[in-house]
């Protein structure tokens, strides 16, 4: 579930809010976007995916809450993490988006399980 | 992995777990929604439904034109949300240029969760949210699915439908969302009822085998009363149903 928002990160362009399919977030008042309903959380990391600042961090439980401290995380390297690997904006050159291969992959794993259940 | 789906290293990075090295612990989540299988449904080339001037796009539409009964992520879910979207956008806008600036008198026809038939009440959310979760999450009611459970399902969400319908507070879009939850449960529910075999991953235990003549798709819809059709069945038979009771 989304954990925090690192303020002296976060610009305000509020692509956060516009994205998340569940509504968690709320525009703050003068600062960050207001975490207001984490609990609809799905952890999709698809605001950490939108983050050019790198402010986000979804915590990888979607049943509960951890307890993780801003310093805590910008130390751990993970901010930005999902966006660099997925080779968006300015990764673009640098890590391969293979996604389009998923299907593929699906696929393998059907034909593989088929042969398997063909065996006596 | 790490090119095709960067997300599940990701969370495994956050676990500190090497997924090729280490056992780790497996649970099987129900998202709750009906992903990339079901929605409403498509009618033609500019994602049209039966709906005038109402258009769907992304996990909202039915993608078995496109797709069959596959799901899954990357390509066809991303060429489905880019391309609907455009095929929607592009239809809806060029209805809106048709109809000009003119204006019309339009009467809401919504009512669940929006304009209730009786005095609204002071109902628990979380509880209506619990009973549908209640229903259709547990495995013994959706993994493995028999006609006695269904049954038991589709009352208790027939029960909770008539609840929302009448007494659902007026202005929290939550209580719509809380009825779009109830109205699809009952949907899945009774669709899962008239497939009385097991095929992909809908499972029944009274019948294990799949059936020859239900190798085709089932439609559902309706409000007040829901209605489960095989594709291809005259659309007159039901549309009556489909009109909302003013």
């Amino acid at each position: 579930m989304i954990e925090l928002i690192v303020s002296d990160r976060c610009t305000n362009c509020g692509d956060c809010i516009a994205v998340c399919p569940t509504n968690v977030l709320d525009p703050g008042q003068a600062g960050p976007p207001i975490l207001a309903r984490v609990e609809d959380c799905q952890t999709c990391f698809m605001c950490e995916l939108h983050c050019r600042a790198d402010a986000i961090y979804v915590a990888p439980d979607c049943d509960r809450r951890i307890s993780v401290t801003a310093d805590e995380i910008v130390a751990s390297g993970h901010l930005g993490q999902y966006r660099k690997h997925s080779g968006w904006d300015e990764w673009a050159q640098h890590f391969l988006n293979e996604q389009w291969l998923m299907e593929t992959v699906f696929r393998r794993a059907g034909e593989a399980a088929a042969r398997r259940n063909e065996k006596p | 992995m790490h090119t095709i789906s960067p997300n599940v290293p990701l969370v495994f990075d956050r676990w500190s777990i090497d997924p090729y090295r280490d056992r780790f612990e497996v649970t099987l989540h129900n998202d709750g929604t009906i992903r990339g299988l079901g929605g409403v449904r498509v009618l033609n080339a500019d994602c049209a439904t039966s709906v005038p001037g109402l258009f769907v796009a992304g996990d909202n539409a039915s993608r078995e034109k496109a797709a069959g009964a596959i799901s899954g992520g990357g390509n066809v879910n991303s060429a489905w949300a880019l391309s609907s979207g455009v095929f929607a956008g592009q239809a809806a806008a060029r209805l809106a240029r048709e109809a000009g600036g003119r204006s019309a008198h339009l009467k809401p026809l919504g009512r669940v969760g929006l304009r209730p038939s009786r005095r609204p009440k002071a109902l628990d959310l979380a509880k209506v949210r619990e009973s549908v979760r209640a229903e259709m999450h547990p495995f013994e009611k959706n993994l493995f699915r028999t006609a006695a459970r269904l049954n038991v399902s589709r009352n208790v969400l027939d029960s909770l439908w008539t609840e929302l319908a009448d007494h659902a507070p007026t202005g929290v879009l939550a209580w719509r969302e809380a009825a779009a939850l109830v109205a699809a449960a009952r949907w899945s529910v009774a669709t899962a009822e008239r497939r009385n075999e097991s095929r992909g991953m809908h499972r029944r235990e009274d019948f294990p085998e799949p059936k020859a003549q239900l190798a085709i798709r089932l439609l559902s819809g309706g409000l007040d009363r829901v209605w489960v059709a095989a594709d291809g069945e005259s659309p007159s038979a039901r549309s009556s149903q489909l009109e909302p009771a003013l």
